[in-house]
């Protein structure tokens, strides 16, 4: 008799009063026996569609993570907790060949390196491949920062290493040679570079005394003939001549100081020397100085000086920057024409002052090379008017070791806007501060 | 150390199974069927018969009797011993989050002097059996073996009950404490379930609640595993246990079971703690390994002339193994032999020392031993 059915027969005279098995009792114990079995058959079929499942499940996972592995791009390998490999892709066999064919799952860690140890570079004669091999397996076993080695023939291996939670080691190894070599390259450059800029402000430096001494002479010993201090000069024309030579250079040292300011800003060497300063008096000033060139030019020049804040600057630079503009619009101007200069408070609380003249204009397009050192717009105009086109790009560099800015509108034939703003903590908000 | 077992039955009323003549019991253990207790005849008929003697019981899943599974039945086993002295204790439990105070207070009020174990029946259903049995083990420390299971209601997660000389009611937690140096206690504690499908991670939990698992529902995953059976959740989720083990730690596995579920949430409700981080996969039961991992838990829990073994069995196994649950049974007599009697039932939760550690925890799907000697 089934052990079940044995079991049953049991529980039936268990359950009867006097013992005898009651033949109804018992079919409906069988009975739920049998519904039982049904269950669990169902159970057990639906248990195997599951296992089926999650075993697909799985399986496409480990296809994904092989997948990745072998494209990854960079070597790969796991070492379980006996430090043997479990597996590795096929670019960690490429980037290190010296391990021979030893990069089969089963094979120890040691072994390995044991095998390479006499292709690497150990990092200096007092190493010896010895030292190599054990630090090695120690920044194996205790893994921390990447680190690289060098093996023979100058190739650099870049290795990443953490343990994993069963205890072993995954691995990751780069290899980082052609980096190294692009990366000692730009660092060639850049010295190189480097010591290019500093010949160059030696060489400015140099020149800039070179070039003042015999300017110097010429600007004061053209001066004193002009003045005639030492005697009447006979012929006038001498005097045209000591006139013309005594424009000229001073034409050429405010070039150099162009070139020199220009210089400094570049190379971070330029210090403001800022105080509050008068905006007023200062367009003034810069207006007495330009006056008689815009007379002479045939333009009418208008000026609203009055009532502008006081602003923190430094006052050379501002008139230095105001010059250059209206110097620009005095020579990009045909006669007849007129320059505005104003003034007004910007919705932030800065102050915008703006040369605005009725020349040449420009193209928009143009706009960003006039900002360029040296960028002036067509080589005809430099000729026809003159100048290196530095005066713009400097102007925009001190506008903004201000915090400022300069700004450009301009259409060709109609005329040119320049404006610069200074931010509102250079402006006196306060009578107070403007005193 | 003698022993009388007494089953009743609605039909028959309470029979002698098993005797070893007139006797005195210190202890009498009784394993009751939910529904025969309400009326409180039963306790009472116990108390006729065992006068002189500590009550302690409650309800379960299925009750044990010498190699056989019941159902709707009282179990009682009455115990005499010839030197140990026993101490008692109870408290109340009142929800999950007072689990912990309720075993140091339970632990608290046994006397320490000559303490060798402590056996707990404890609610099923209100309780966090993890939290319960640290708080007994913080008093009692970890060279006290605690053992015992948590009461079951059937299949129904609904309402269980425990009791100390009275009837047994909701939320109470007992327990006898068995002193001096002639006791011989054995313990093993054993599943045998089958991890499937791949290890998981546990994203979302509070408590015993487990809401996600790899950012999914709990719920929806069970559902799967289930299929079929998904329609008499929560108790066919005893069907799919779950492993839950430390990162990087399996060896610290513990298996918990599913008490209740959240259908609006889509959690799941487990006996003890699912915290969140761990790794978790689940289970099946393979009919062969279930009952040799009972075997196993005998093996573990044989000690020399064992009398009496206490099996406390996970309800999800009776569910599984249905009409064969009775093989895991005869799987331990066959290791502990006729002179150890038999008893136990059918839990909501398993407690017993952890192997190779002298912590004890709430165990969940084991079949978990008990055995007694006096040497």
């Amino acid at each position: 008799m089934h052990r079940m059915l044995e079991r049953q027969l049991i529980r039936a005279r268990a359950d009867s009063p006097d013992g005898a098995v009651d033949l109804e009792t018992l079919l409906d114990l069988v009975d739920a026996a049998y519904i039982e079995f049904d269950r669990q058959r169902r159970v057990l079929a639906h248990t195997h569609e599951i296992m089926r499942d999650e075993y697909l499940r799985i399986n496409a996972g480990l296809s994904r993570l092989r997948d990745a592995i072998t494209q990854m791009g960079a070597g790969f390998a796991i070492w379980d907790s006996n430090d043997q490999l479990v597996l590795c892709n096929g670019i960690l066999r490429e980037i290190l060949p010296e391990t021979g064919d030893l990069l089969r799952p089963g094979a120890t860690f040691a072994d390995c390196i044991a095998h390479m140890a006499p292709h690497i570079d150990s990092g200096g004669p007092a190493r010896s491949s010895r030292d190599w091999l054990d630090d090695r397996l120690r920044r194996h076993r205790n893994p921390a920062d990447p680190f690289e080695i060098t093996v023979a023939g100058g190739r650099y291996i870049r290795i990443w290493e953490a343990k994993t939670s069963e205890g072993g080691i995954v691995g990751v190894y780069v290899d980082v040679t052609e980096s190294k070599r692009a990366e000692g390259e730009l660092r060639h450059a850049k010295e190189t570079a480097e010591s290019a800029n500093r010949s160059k402000s030696l060489f400015l430096a140099n020149m800039s005394h070179e070039l003042r001494t015999p300017l110097n002479a010429i600007i004061g010993f053209s001066e004193i003939i002009q003045g005639e201090m030492m005697g009447p000069i006979g012929d006038h024309r001498y005097l045209d001549y000591s006139r013309d030579i005594h424009n000229a250079g001073k034409h050429l040292l405010e070039i150099i100081n162009d070139i020199l300011d220009m210089s400094k800003i570049e190379s971070g060497k330029f210090k403001l020397d800022a105080e509050w300063t008068n905006l007023g008096e200062l367009v003034d000033g810069v207006l007495q100085m330009v006056r008689a060139r815009a007379r002479e030019a045939g333009l009418t020049l208008h000026a609203v000086a009055a009532g502008l804040p006081s602003v923190f600057c430094e006052r050379r630079v501002l008139r230095q920057i105001l010059l250059n503009l209206i110097g620009n619009a005095i020579k990009f101007t045909p006669s007849g024409g007129r320059i505005d200069i104003n003034g007004k408070m910007t919705a932030e609380g800065g102050i915008m002052l703006s040369v605005i003249d009725t020349g040449i204009g420009m193209a928009p397009q143009d706009i960003p090379l006039a900002l360029t050192p040296f960028g002036q717009v067509e080589l005809t105009l430099s000729r026809a008017h003159g100048g290196v086109g530095l005066g713009l790009p400097l102007s925009q560099r001190l506008a903004e070791l201000h915090g400022g800015r300069l700004h450009i509108e301009s259409a060709a034939g109609t005329g040119t806007t320049v404006s610069i703003t200074l931010p509102p903590e250079r402006v006196a908000q306060s009578a107070l501060r403007s005193a | 150390m003698r022993i009388e077992q007494r089953v009743w039955r609605a039909n028959t009323g309470w029979r002698v199974a098993a005797s070893d003549g007139a006797l005195t019991p210190a202890l009498v253990l009784f394993f009751a069927a939910p529904g025969t207790l309400d009326d409180g005849k039963r306790f009472a008929d116990l108390r006729t018969i065992y006068p002189g003697a500590a009550i302690l019981g409650c309800t379960t899943g299925g009750e044990i009797a010498d190699v056989d599974v019941l159902d709707d039945t009282i179990v009682a086993t009455a115990i005499e011993f010839a030197h140990t002295r026993l101490a008692f204790a109870e408290a109340t439990v009142d929800g999950d989050g007072g689990s912990e105070a309720a075993g140091r207070q339970l632990a608290a009020s046994l006397p320490r002097a000559g303490l060798r174990g402590v056996f707990v029946l404890s609610d099923g259903t209100h309780v966090n059996g993890t939290d319960l049995v640290a708080g007994i083990q913080k008093v009692l420390g970890p060279d006290i073996a605690i053992t015992g299971g948590l009461a079951g209601d059937g299949a129904r997660f609904v309402s269980t009950r425990v009791g100390l000389n009275a009837n047994p009611v909701p939320g109470r937690l007992a327990a006898a404490g068995f002193y001096g140096n002639e006791i011989c206690l054995g313990f093993g504690s054993f599943g045998g379930w089958d991890t499937v499908g791949p290890e998981r991670v546990i994203t979302r939990a509070r408590g015993t609640v487990l809401y996600e698992l790899d950012d999914q529902p709990a719920l929806a995953l069970y559902r799967n595993y289930l299929g079929p059976e998904a329609d008499n959740l929560p108790a066919s989720a005893l069907l799919c246990p779950l492993r839950i083990h430390p990162p990087g730690k399996p060896e610290a596995a513990l298996v918990r079971t599913v008490i209740g579920i959240d259908d609006a949430e889509g959690a799941m409700m487990y006996a003890g703690s699912v915290p969140e981080g761990y790794v978790a996969q689940l289970m099946l039961g393979h009919f062969e390994n279930l009952i040799a991992g009972a075997g196993r838990a005998a093996a573990r829990a044989a000690i020399p002339d064992a009398r009496l073994a206490i099996l406390v069995s996970c309800i999800g196994r009776k569910l599984l193994l249905g009409q064969q649950i009775a093989d895991e049974v005869e799987a331990v007599r066959g290791v502990l032999g006729e002179a150890c009697r038999l008893t136990g039932f059918y839990s909501y939760g398993e407690i017993a020392p952890l192997e190779n550690s002298p912590f004890c925890d709430l165990h969940n799907q084991t079949m978990t031993i008990t055995t007694i000697a006096e040497a």
